[in-house]
């Protein structure tokens, strides 16, 4: 179930009514069937190989707590290694293979190896990383195994998060499912407001840059170097209100039933280092990578060479996170690039600003750093869209071609879009770090009603109603 | 509590009003790039009319064909469209005025199966919802597609800008009758053809193509298929399906194969492998018309 369907629209108050409704001890239940039925609009069998990963992973957080040594780690082993398993089984399965059969006709061996072309459970790469952080909690000692197999499930499956994050920790979300949350008038008005706020940055947004966007990279052969750099730029914000829009309305709705969930994007384009974009950006994602592979293998506090190898390794498996293609390795590896570039360089550019007397000028400096970063990010977007790696290369080659003319064929969608990228742009100027809910708050009743009203009519308006997916579905 | 109610009184109020306003300058518009010519269709009655997607917005030149016709000509293309827009069109047509031929624009992609819901496809209709038959094609689509009608913008979502650039600008006259062409020339190589088999084709698309056919005869409109030039190697034969149906409703097929049509190979003529450029389109409209005449 898409949150801007019809369905939700309907499945979203229903549920919350019932939550409500029924008392605090059959709630986990409530919302576990919820969470099966908003699963399973997808593709129901596949709501099995959730059934088997919280059944294993049940298992392991028991029989880990119970035991010490080497039983522990082998627990731990095991329920790693399966994770794993159906996440390469569904995921990367097709891509090894693919690239298997590839080296066999190159090397002349001639070897193929027959590809599944098994549709991707929807929402797999979140809920199993999900998963794995309970257990890996739970053998590090920070959080008690959870005995109760339904509140269990109910952290993997929560459906506000259950297919795009944002990724929780067992910390954060287990003990919310037994406390008893009451209706609250003003946990309720906070949440729909960054529903509402969500639903415009992906409808109004995000959908109307897709149009712009998908008309581009569906025929990159065909555009020069300015419509590959507009689209380009349109795609940095379409990923941004689609996947943040998301995460307002998972936010929003686990809000409203009183559930406080991660904060998953901090205006990430203010950025002024790809460090603090990576801060920023996901955040979920990426501290969930920080605590489970970049800390383990040594962090910052290793030598330069170490250092170099563990971020390099972390964004690499960030990007194959992403998706099985080189593209989305490539352009992993181009953000770890950019962070030992970065760290490489910083005395450097520090004299260079002191040239430039930027350091005099201290928002001029950060205006000109968010500039680049953003530019540098950008590029690294090209691989994540292009459909593969030689059209990335191609769209590459081709973005210095400035005579080529700009391609405008629907200029409505690109008024939309740069009107919707300015609003965007201008509201996470505004809320300067806070939510959105809260710096709401802070304003005259006037203002506020403005705002609910503006974003309704807008939505309506402008919006696009055919209830596409959000793009980190795909992941 | 009573604030929420206020503010959805005070949303309800906001949409009645807004819904108002374009209600009132959508009948005064006559173009725009969501549909609004089929205004500039309806204010006056036209012997012929054109219908179909992109091909039939960018092929048909009125201005050349009505001369050599003798008759006032409106093409009433509409890119993305498919035959379900073009079936409701016709019935708004219809409950206008009776045009004495109707010429379709057979493209396959406007009765092939797709990922979207061929119900989306009706959007330029929505500020038509109050007539029974547009209501009833929307209805069709089930409570997803009429329950946002609960809204009097909705209609015109996405339409907005249309509505505000065409009044201050009406670029475009009344006596504007649907072209919308290119000059642009195609720059790469044609595309290869694209077969489809029979079950690619959509049976509820291909339905509606018989009802179109028949609403139109049944009000004593002449039909006819054009399948207009494309810039493709190989041909691209009607579906044994549709064939079938053309037979059966008796509709003539003009075609322009290029092995047959040796003056629509040039390059020069298309703006890509699917669609003619102005230059294109000139030289077709006027060969069609002195073939129809």
């Amino acid at each position: 179930m898409l949150f801007n369907s019809l369905q939700f629209l309907i499945f979203f108050p229903l549920v919350t009514l019932l939550y409500f409704a029924v008392p605090h001890r059959y709630r986990w239940a409530l919302l576990l069937t919820a969470s099966c039925v908003f699963y399973m609009a997808f593709i129901p069998i596949y709501i099995l190989i959730l059934v088997v990963t919280i059944l294993i992973d049940y298992w392991a957080g028991m029989y880990i707590e119970a035991r010490s040594g080497r039983p522990r780690r082998v627990g731990l082993i095991v329920s790693i290694v399966s994770t794993c398993v159906t996440l390469f089984f569904f995921k990367y399965y097709d891509f090894f293979a693919t690239n298997l059969s590839a080296l066999g006709r190159l090397s002349g061996a001639g070897w193929t190896v027959p590809t599944l072309g098994l549709i991707l459970p929807i929402g797999l790469s979140f809920h199993t990383f999900q998963s794995l952080s309970y257990v890996i909690e739970v053998y590090r000692g920070r959080q008690r195994a959870q005995r109760h197999l339904g509140i269990y499930a109910l952290y993997v499956m929560f459906y506000p998060q259950l297919v795009a994050g944002p990724i929780e920790r067992p910390q954060n979300l287990l003990h919310q499912f037994l406390e008893p949350h009451a209706f609250r008038y003003a946990q309720v008005r906070d949440g729909l407001r960054l529903m509402l706020w969500g639903l415009f940055k992906k409808v109004v947004v995000a959908d109307r840059l897709s149009i712009y966007v998908s008309a581009v990279y569906g025929n990159l052969s065909h555009h020069g170097g300015r419509t590959l750099i507009l689209a380009t730029v349109m795609f940095a914000f379409q990923i941004y209100c689609d996947f943040s829009g998301y995460s307002d309305i998972a936010l929003g709705a686990a809000r409203v039933m009183g559930f406080t969930l991660m904060r998953n994007f901090d205006r990430p384009y203010f950025a002024k280092s790809v460090g603090e974009f990576w801060r920023r950006w996901h955040i979920s994602l990426s501290t969930w990578f920080r605590d489970y592979v970049y800390v383990p293998l040594g962090g910052s506090r290793a030598s330069w060479q170490r250092w170099c190898f563990n971020i390099m390794a972390t964004f690499l498996i960030s990007g194959l996170w992403h998706g099985a293609n080189w593209t989305y390795l490539v352009w992993g590896g181009l953000n770890g690039l950019y962070q030992v570039g970065g760290r490489s360089t910083a005395s450097l550019r520090l004299r260079i600003h002191e040239r430039l007397g930027l350091t005099a000028w201290p928002r001029l400096r950060n205006v000109w750093c968010a500039g680049v970063t953003f530019a540098l990010t950008c590029l690294a977007w090209v691989f994540f869209r292009a459909p593969s790696m030689h059209e990335a290369l191609s769209a590459l080659s081709r973005l210095g071609d400035l005579r080529a003319p700009l391609f405008t064929a629907d200029a409505k969608e690109l008024t939309y879009g740069v009107a919707g990228i300015a609003l965007v742009l201008a509201m996470d100027y505004w809320t300067r770090g806070r939510s959105f809910e809260a710096a709401l708050s802070e304003q005259p009743v006037a203002v506020r009603w403005s705002v609910y009203l503006g974003l309704i009519i807008a939505i309506l308006a402008a919006g696009v109603f055919n209830a596409s997916q959000f793009i980190y579905f795909q992941f | 509590m009573k604030r929420a109610l206020l503010l959805l009184a005070l949303l309800f109020v906001l949409d009645r009003l807004l819904g108002r306003v374009a209600d009132f300058l959508y009948a005064r518009t006559r173009d725009g790039d969501t549909g609004e010519t089929i205004n500039a269709l309806l204010a006056k009655p036209h012997d012929v009319v054109v219908f179909g997607s992109s091909r039939a917005e960018a092929h048909y030149m009125p201005g050349i064909m009505a001369p050599v016709l003798s008759a006032s000509v409106f093409n009433a293309g509409f890119k993305g469209s498919n035959i379900l827009y073009d079936y409701g069109l016709e019935e708004l047509l219809l409950d206008h005025y009776v045009p004495k031929v109707i010429i379709y624009d057979f493209s396959s992609f406007s009765v092939t199966k797709s990922h979207a819901n061929p119900y989306d496809k009706l959007y330029p209709l929505y500020p038509f919802w109050r007539n029974a038959h547009v209501w009833e094609l929307i209805a069709a689509g089930g409570y997803r597609a009429t329950l946002p009608f609960l809204s009097r913008i909705y209609p015109y979502n996405s339409k907005f800008h249309s509505l505000l650039i065409f009044n201050v600008l009406q670029h475009r006259a009344d006596a504007y009758q649907g072209f919308n062409g290119s000059s642009a020339v195609m720059a790469d190589a044609p595309l290869d053809s694209l077969n489809y088999s029979e079950r690619d084709y959509d049976p509820l698309l291909v339905e509606y193509l018989e009802r179109f056919i028949e609403l139109a005869q049944s009000r004593g409109a002449r039909v006819l298929v054009v399948e207009s030039p494309r810039r493709a190697y190989g041909s691209f034969p009607l579906p044994a399906t549709v064939l079938a149906l053309l037979r059966r409703t008796a509709v003539p097929v003009l075609d322009y194969p290029l092995s047959e049509h040796p003056e629509f190979q040039s390059f020069e003529l298309y703006r890509d492998a699917d669609h003619l450029n102005d230059s294109g389109a000139r030289q077709f409209s006027a060969a069609l018309a002195r073939r129809l005449k």
